[in-house]
């Protein structure tokens, strides 16, 4: 773990290049890269209005406010590990001829997301401002919530992109888990509409507590409960840890398999 | 001063009886217990040391393990068996222009390469010209990579990796390929590499280079030593045996 972290050190040079590189393809070929990358959350958010405010007629403040709080972080997390399951195999024929710390691959991918998510908050500014929601001081919780879902997503994604070398087929697996998440987390309902009884059950959704977080940071809404905040962060922790082990155990072989 | 020092060095390799291996299969087969491999050594019992400023050349047919061993010694592989020691940095020729990205420009890709290498940005800005100059690409510099000829992308990946510098250069057969007058630049670069006394081991199928250039020769087949020591000698048994082996065929 250690060593894991000092590889990063030494080579964060070569991180930076690879997150710029990425960056670069992203936007490139369009000075509106990054209104594209705005452009689908929105959609997003436009699709659920209409269906949950409109057809469904769901009972929400600000909807369309608490709507986007949740898809772009979302976002970030489900790109995130879409995009580095991958990283390793796209990148086979580096891996194979240079030695370079290889956990880089999957770190640039989560980093590029990462940056995308924070200038995507800069969109929140003016929808903020249209919905008169004042700023309070609950905007403090904001990097809290960021630090817990990048390394979620970062244990995620070393875990995903190791296992994608030995079997092809970790791709179909992760997808069906990504759907399911998606709608086992709160981010088109609020928790409360999840009955008292199951509510509970509901919490063990690490991703539970920092999705509220971001909600807390936006909208001023109370914080989910402490205890929640708490296990969201060893959670979180034991993400990162274990993925990195694994990756690690992994790394010998796939190198010679991939 | 030892430069390399490897002992009892092994590498195994695992052939897995499934051709497509799955998540689903692999319950499966663990279900019916029956989940298994073949390991072979590519590389086995492999001691030897070069002293600082030697060149050696490691030859032997397809499939011997001489890749693997370059692949060990720049840290691509790590050891299965025994261990090796490298004083001082280490810079690979193995496979030129391996971190391009044929999207970026030329000059985008260097910095990434030299990255890669374990290069700042200020270590590769310092070298930047005479990176360009030597790789004779010219104005192409700022187009991207993918319209490159492979020989300019191979001449650029070359400059980029000998515009390092090594106490201990490993060369993968990368000298094979390029026309005539850059295989000259390369072999007066690789003269200049032992002037300032970088160790450089040097993979080859070419004798005559091993002949000239090296003051030992490693002959590994099936991942095994068979034979170390002078290179005039070490070439003609190899050679010789070469010739019997081909009539087993």
């Amino acid at each position: 773990m250690i060593k894991h972290i000092r590889q990063i050190i030494r080579f964060r040079e070569l991180l930076k290049n690879f997150v710029v590189r990425d960056l670069k393809l992203k936007y490139k070929n369009s000075i509106l890269g990054y209104f594209w990358s705005l452009l689908d959350p929105l959609l997003t958010m436009l699709l659920f209005m209409v269906v949950f405010s409109v057809f469904m007629k769901i009972n929400v403040e600000n909807y369309p406010v608490f709507l986007i709080t949740g898809i772009l972080p979302w976002n970030f997390l489900q790109m995130s590990l879409n995009g580095s399951l991958m990283s390793l195999v796209q990148s086979r024929q580096l891996i194979r001829k240079i030695y370079f710390p290889r956990q880089l691959l999957p770190y640039s991918v989560v980093i590029t997301y990462l940056v995308n998510l924070l200038l995507s908050f800069l969109v929140l500014i003016p929808i903020l401002i249209y919905y008169k929601i004042p700023v309070t001081l609950n905007v403090l919780y904001l990097p809290l919530a960021v630090t817990l879902l990048t390394l979620i997503a970062l244990g995620l994604s070393l875990f995903l992109s190791a296992l994608f070398v030995f079997f092809y087929d970790t791709l179909y697996a992760s997808n069906s888990f990504i759907r399911l998440w998606f709608y086992l987390s709160p981010i088109i309902y609020p928790v409360a509409t999840v009955p008292e009884a199951f509510r509970n059950v509901y919490m063990l959704n690490p991703i539970t507590p920092i999705i509220c977080l971001f909600r807390t940071g936006f909208l001023g809404t109370e914080p989910p409960a402490l205890i929640f905040i708490v296990y969201s962060i060893v959670v979180a922790l034991l993400a990162f840890i274990t993925g990195a082990w694994f990756f690690h155990k992994a790394e010998n072989n796939m190198v010679k398999i991939i | 001063m030892k430069a390399v020092k490897v002992e009892n060095l092994g590498i195994h390799y695992r052939i897995y009886h499934r051709q497509a291996r799955s998540l689903k299969t692999v319950a499966i087969d663990i279900l019916r217990r029956r989940y298994s491999y073949t390991q072979f050594w590519g590389l086995r019992n492999v001691s030897f040391d070069i002293e600082k400023g030697r060149m050696l050349g490691i030859i032997g047919r397809n499939g011997s393990g001489k890749s693997s061993l370059l692949k060990v010694l720049s840290g691509i592989y790590s050891p299965d068996e025994g261990s090796f020691q490298i004083n001082g940095r280490v810079s690979a020729l193995i496979e030129l222009g391996a971190g391009f990205h044929p999207e970026l420009t030329g000059r985008e890709n260097i910095i990434l390469n030299g990255a890669i290498l374990g290069y700042s940005r200020e270590e590769m800005a310092a070298k930047f010209d005479d990176i360009v100059s030597f790789s004779g690409v010219g104005k192409f510099i700022d187009s991207p990579v993918k319209n490159f000829s492979s020989g300019m992308e191979l001449r650029l990946g070359f400059s980029v990796a000998v515009h390092s510098e090594p106490d201990v250069m490993l060369i993968d057969e990368v000298l094979a390929v390029g026309d005539k007058q850059f295989k000259k630049k390369c072999y007066k670069k690789i003269e200049e590499f032992r002037e300032k006394g970088v160790t450089i081991l040097l993979i080859s199928h070419n004798m005559d280079e091993v002949n000239n250039y090296c003051e030992t020769c490693l002959w590994l087949d099936k991942g095994n030593i068979s034979a170390i020591g002078e290179p005039k000698k070490v070439t003609r048994e190899y050679e010789k045996w070469l010739l019997t082996a081909e009539k087993d065929l």
